[in-house]
């Protein structure tokens, strides 16, 4: 066999062999194909379900909630203390009920990446002044001091202002859950070394583990999981705070040391506009009310940053 | 077993023993898929043994040795093509352990039904480790070829101690590796 001969066979082989793998790759590709609009059909019909489900859930809850106000305003006669106490257990569990799915809802969205943020930019201490004169309210309430310390000229951030407001929000809720009467929760807001806005909510309650921390923003994860567990929730405020943050291209970390502190940070990407907020706090009144104090240095000096 | 293998085999002995040498093995082993191998397809692995039986008799090499230089030079291989799996390993030992979790593991998300051979590793002395080999085809030769560019590629002196256990439902063998000490 000359070697004209040898390069040809060598050659029709590999025609042959490209051939084949010319074939797989196309019933490979194929399959794909298919898997791809399988995976898609299914996404659809989830988001399909859960547009349902809320307006299906929603809607009678709405009712719930709504007659429940009414009755428990008396408009539409006395009642008894008793039955006082009944209603307010019903709205309570009917608010708690609606929490729950507005924060499926919300991850469900988050995951699905359909969760529509409007980005703008947003003074952080008129955003959240009405959240934190509410908080310090609940705070009182559950007889725990919650301090806020908002540094002077904090910058114009870009986040979406609703947003903003649920992070915010859930790191309170989470803070307030997890802390014991006496304890201080302090809220901070400042401009950080990097010349970032930097929001902490930091609590002195239950605190968490390494795997603790790792399994926080897992949804539906619980510290205390099981049937015996201390604290209702659905295991969903950190997986959704995690979500928008990256959404809107901030970021969030924990720090946390169990029994001892917790502290919960996201950092905003500034604003292209200059300026400050301007809403105002309730002044200081006792150690239990929501505190603001105006501070010119940023906390690290206090020994926060070092948590 | 994957095309991949069996078109490395065929540009080894192109390599080392020529073109003639190939054509000769392919016309007397006749190997069903008639020797045109894609790296993507799937053959039967009687057809590689075949074609190592009938080059063993024409270079007049053991069947064994010519498994194991095949391994040798697979590896290599595979360090050009796979480099992403040489990054974290350092070493002979810390690559090996990576083969079962993260090697196979790769290949079954390209190849779902890609039958590859089963590692357990055992560590009785810091340079001393057992690599235990179960594969339901009897290419423990080239496992061992394997081992040994591996040591090769980080440059490390082994020494291999084989031992095959029976089974007749698969190839099952024990490496005692150990690692020299550098002179």
């Amino acid at each position: 066999m000359t070697e004209l001969d040898l390069l040809r066979k060598k050659l029709e082989r590999e025609r042959r062999a490209r051939e084949e793998a010319e074939e797989i790759i196309e019933n490979m590709s194929r399959k794909l194909y298919s898997a791809k609009l399988t995976a898609e059909l299914a996404s659809k019909t989830k988001s399909e379900f859960l547009a349902n489900m809320n307006h299906e859930l929603r809607t009678p809850l709405n009712g719930i909630l709504g007659f429940c106000d009414v009755l428990l305003s008396q408009v539409a006669g006395d009642l008894t203390g008793d039955q006082l106490d009944f209603l307010t257990q019903i709205r309570s569990s009917g608010a708690r009920l609606a929490k729950t799915f507005g924060q499926i809802m919300s991850i469900a969205s988050l995951q699905d990446g359909t969760e529509i943020l409007r980005i703008e930019e947003v003074a952080v201490e008129d955003t959240i002044a009405d959240m934190l004169s509410a908080a310090g309210a609940r705070a009182q309430a559950q007889e725990m001091i919650f301090t806020v310390d908002i540094e002077a000229e904090l910058p114009i951030v870009k986040a979406d202002p609703i947003a903003l407001l649920k992070m915010i929000s859930n790191l309170i809720d989470n803070a307030l859950k997890y802390s014991q009467p006496g304890k201080e929760i302090l809220f901070l807001a400042y401009k950080n070394t990097e010349g970032a806005v930097q929001i902490d909510v930091i609590d002195q309650g239950l605190g968490m583990t390494e795997e603790e921390l790792r399994n926080a923003i897992v949804p539906f994860y619980q510290a205390d999981g099981g049937l015996s567990r201390k604290h209702e929730g659905a295991g969903l405020g950190l997986s959704i705070v995690q979500g928008l943050a990256e959404a809107q291209g901030a970021s969030f970390a924990l720090f946390s040391v169990p029994h001892t502190v917790t502290r919960a940070s996201i950092v905003f990407p500034l604003g292209d506009r200059k300026g400050s907020s301007s809403a105002s706090l309730p002044d200081a009144g006792t150690s239990h009310r929501p505190v603001r104090t105006t501070v010119d240095r940023a906390p690290a000096a206090r020994g926060v940053k070092s948590l | 077993m994957k095309g991949l293998v069996f078109s490395e085999l065929m540009d080894m002995v192109e390599a080392e023993h020529g073109l003639a040498v190939l054509q000769d093995v392919l016309d007397q082993a006749q190997p069903s898929s008639g020797g045109a191998y894609s790296a993507v397809g799937n053959y039967d692995h009687q057809e590689l043994v075949s074609i190592l039986g009938v080059l063993s008799r024409k270079v007049h090499q053991p069947l064994p040795d010519l498994l194991r230089r095949f391994g040798e030079v697979l590896f290599g291989r595979f360090v050009i093509k796979y480099p992403d799996f040489f990054v974290a390993p350092q070493n002979t030992f810390e690559f090996l352990s990576t083969v079962d979790r993260t090697v196979h593991l790769e290949v079954r998300k390209l190849y779902e039904k890609a039958e590859l051979p089963h590692f357990d590793y055992e560590y009785p002395a810091p340079d001393h480790m057992v690599v235990v080999y179960r594969s339901c085809r009897p290419l423990a030769d080239l496992a061992e070829g394997l081992i040994l560019g591996c040591a090769k590629h980080y440059r490390e002196s082994i020494d291999i101690e084989r031992f095959d256990i029976p089974d007749e439902t698969q190839s099952h063998s024990r490496f005692h590796i150990k690692r020299r000490s550098p002179q």
